[in-house]
């Protein structure tokens, strides 16, 4: 966990893409709030480790996320609930229920679709939220935290150290 | 490209989901054991065990091995076990949520067996009202007979309240007369009067000055007579209205005593005594438990009906199933070319261990969506050897429609069950048992689009009930059940489905109530006789005194009767006229006189 927390403030410190670190957090909300054993998760997943986005930003987001999803489990079911026996949204569905892998995918349960809906319209406004949150981190923040006393007792201990020996662990993700 | 793609994610993500499916099948046994123990425990409420279970994949199959779920109203014991169950699910359609089962066995289920050890409750069970009829139906057969002594002594008794109120009425009239008797003329005041009267018809009257005289002290005395009169009348109303009074009061404590009669039997229910639904009192505790069972199963069956109502993803349902529903979340169907029930058994056999019997229970087309498998379901039970030598065939079919009408025909017959030394009531006061007898029921049902119409017959054959009680009248339904050997009883259900009344009638209420009708005149006359006795020793006293009175009052009339008439007597005299003729006699013989001696007469 250390090494994790390491290698995202070393994302954070270095001259990683924004957009790298920004997409992780959003695709690790929409796979926190999917159930883990779903069609959605995996397809995150390979997407994931597919795409070059930042790997340790995502499991950290994926922790915080996790929370999310329990304190949000009835509303999640409430979005699902809402657009499957919305009448205006019958025929959509009929539609896509006569297909075997969305029925696979379980999007016809309240929970998986609203997990997926709310995952999706969620992660977008994050994705940009992030990214400012990063620019902003590195010209503001970073120079006040260095500037801190704590900051400096840090340099001295282990975290720093296996901070500084990331590059050589291959830290660009 | 490779700037955006990481081609070993490729081999990381194959290598993830093989460990994550390698991970399932190697520990999909063990990951349904617990499943199953912690998913039986929330729903039983209490401790659920598995030995073991074993899962296949192609075909897709779970065997699972004693399964012991214990009772959480009694953790001692399991409210159902088995030794093994084994299913076999269609895969594809059990991942779009459809629980489609080809087969299913289960051997060896067991009820209220006795665990190993105690199971841990998790959820405490609602406590039945234990307000036992037993106990209930005796308090009645005691309350309907009251101590009379006890209720002699009760002051709300119409022939106290009236005796009371006609020793108050007689103080009081008796006051009002001595009032009434001390305005009036004595009398030595008449004997006075008719002196003065008298005295006035004696006076020498010489001249028109002496008449004058004498009306004027007439008149004077008719003054006075006219007092005396008013007076007289005053008392005469006076004395009328106390009579009446009286005589009121005295028909209605007379009629006392059996208006309390007829109030305490009504109180009491001593008239419809015989009437008491006795099969019913006697035989509907042990009934009760099997209907406690029934209930029990139709509580976690009733939420699956529910829960497998709709079809289409329009229909909500309504209440507390529908919250928890959409809280957890559900699967939501929509129509489709070829559509699947929710949850569908094809076939099922299911083999049920209760006593020394062997029951087999064999499942068709189990759902709760009949019209998308254009099927009926269909259970079928038998058993033989029942306790030696009973034996049990029971048919059972339904079908629900889309809007959840429920069609259903069923026939049961059991025949020559023998009973042993079964409890039937166990109390303070009264215990009953049923020592040896050969039960035989044949029932159906039929549900017309939820309407049940049920009708099952028990008949008791070479019945012997050993038992004792408290009570004469408890002993006279121990006596009447020993000398009838075979009994009968009808149990009758009508209404919507999920909530019949019930009904149970029995030929053994005619029987005991005939017996009892015996024992209970016998006493209820004695009863009657006792009661009545002391309400007329209650009142005797009361109406000799109001009797009393009315004679007094008789005799007080009378006499105001004969003083208002010597009164009128005196006002009637012509004392005047008298004294005026004579006068006027005395005139004409004197003038005769004179007129002989001027014509020398």
């Amino acid at each position: 966990m250390l090494t994790l927390l390491a290698k995202l403030f070393q994302a954070l410190h270095s001259e990683n893409s924004t957009r790298q670190i920004a997409a992780a957090a959003a695709l690790a909300l929409i796979f926190a709030l999917s159930p883990f054993l779903s069609i959605q998760a995996f397809f995150i997943l390979f997407i994931v480790l597919m795409i070059r986005v930042h790997l340790a930003s995502f499991l950290v987001a994926i922790a915080l996320f996790e929370g999310l999803r329990v304190v949000l489990h009835g509303t999640i079911a409430g979005v699902g609930e809402s657009l499957l026996t919305n009448p205006s949204l019958q025929s959509l569905f009929t539609s896509l229920y006569q297909f075997d892998l969305f029925k696979l995918a379980q999007l016809h349960h309240t929970f998986n679709l609203g997990a997926l809906v709310l995952g999706v319209v969620l992660a977008i406004p994050l994705y940009f939220v992030t990214k400012v949150l990063i620019d902003k981190y590195r010209v503001h923040i970073k120079a006040f935290f260095e500037r801190l006393a704590i900051v400096k007792a840090l340099k001295a201990s282990r975290i720093f150290a296996i901070y500084e020996q990331l590059p050589k662990l291959g830290g660009r993700a | 490209m490779s700037k955006f793609i990481r081609w070993q994610g490729f081999i990381a993500f194959a290598v993830i989901v093989a460990l994550i499916i390698g991970v399932l099948i190697v520990f999909a046994g063990p990951i349904a054991k617990v499943a199953i123990e912690r998913f039986g425990g929330d729903l039983t409420g209490a401790e659920v065990n598995v030995e073991k279970v074993d899962v296949t994949f192609a075909p897709f199959s779970v065997d699972i091995w004693q399964l012991q779920a214990a009772d959480p109203k009694a953790p001692a014991h399991n409210m159902l076990a088995f030794e093994r169950a084994s299913a076999s699910v269609d895969l594809w359609p059990f991942l779009f949520g459809k629980t489609i089962v080809e087969n299913i066995d289960v051997s060896a289920l067991s009820f209220n067996t006795v665990r190993q050890s105690v199971g841990e409750v998790y959820r405490a069970q609602d406590e039945p009202n234990d307000g036992s009829s037993a106990a209930q139906w005796q308090d009645d057969i005691q309350a309907n007979l009251p101590d009379p002594k006890a209720l002699l002594e009760q002051s709300n008794l119409l022939t106290v309240q009236r005796a009371k109120a006609l020793e108050a009425t007689y103080q009081q009239e008796k006051d009002l007369i001595e009032r009434t008797k001390a305005k009036l003329p004595t009398k030595d005041a008449l004997k006075d009067y008719q002196a003065r009267v008298k005295a006035l018809t004696q006076v020498k009257v010489k001249s028109l000055a002496d008449l004058e005289k004498i009306k004027k002290d007439f008149d004077q005395l008719k003054a006075d007579f006219k007092q005396e009169r008013e007076k007289i009348k005053q008392a005469k109303a006076d004395v009328l209205a106390a009579k009446n009074t009286l005589s009121e009061q005295v028909v209605a404590l007379k009629n006392a005593p059996n208006e309390d009669w007829q109030n305490i039997s009504q109180q009491y229910q001593l008239q419809t005594l015989e009437a008491e639904d006795f099969a019913h009192l006697l035989f509907g505790e042990k009934a009760r438990e099997y209907y406690q069972w029934a209930d029990v199963v139709f509580a976690y069956v009733k939420p699956l009906l529910v829960n497998n109502g709709g079809n289409s993803g329009a229909e909500n349902d309504d209440g507390e199933q529908a919250v928890l529903a959409h809280e957890r979340g559900r699967f939501v169907h929509f129509e489709e070319a070829s559509p699947l029930p929710d949850f569908w058994l094809k076939k099922g056999r299911v083999e049920i261990l209760a006593g020394d019997a062997r029951y087999q229970a064999k499942l068709n087309d189990i759902t709760m969506q009949h019209w998308l498998i254009d099927k009926a379901s269909d259970i079928q039970v038998s058993a033989d050897g029942i306790e030696g030598q009973g034996a049990l065939t029971a048919v059972l079919d339904y079908t629900l429609d889309a809007r959840q009408q429920l069609v259903s025909q069923g026939n049961w017959q059991l025949v020559k069950l023998p009973l042993q030394n079964v409890d039937l009531q166990e109390t303070d006061n009264l215990r009953l048992q049923l020592v040896s007898a050969l039960l035989s029921v044949d029932g159906n049902l039929s549900i017309d689009h939820g309407k049940l119409a049920l009708t099952s017959d028990f008949d008791l054959a070479g019945s012997q009930f050993d038992g004792n009680a408290d009570s004469k009248i408890a002993n006279v339904v121990i006596d009447t059940l020993k000398a009838n050997q075979a009994l009968g009883l009808t149990v009758n259900a009508n209404g919507d489905w999920l909530s019949p009344s019930w009904a149970v009638s029995s030929d053994l209420d005619n029987l005991l109530g005939n017996a009892l009708a015996q024992q209970v005149e016998t006493k209820l006359a004695g009863f009657k006789s006792e009661l009545q006795a002391g309400l007329n020793e209650k009142m005797a006293g009361s109406l000799s005194l109001g009797e009393g009175q009315l004679g007094e009052l008789l005799d007080f009339e009378a006499l105001l009767n004969d003083s208002d008439k010597a009164f009128e007597n005196l006002a009637n005299n012509d004392v005047v006229k008298q004294q005026r003729k004579k006068l006027e006699d005395k005139a004409k013989d004197k003038i005769k006189d004179k007129l002989g001696k001027l014509f020398g007469g």
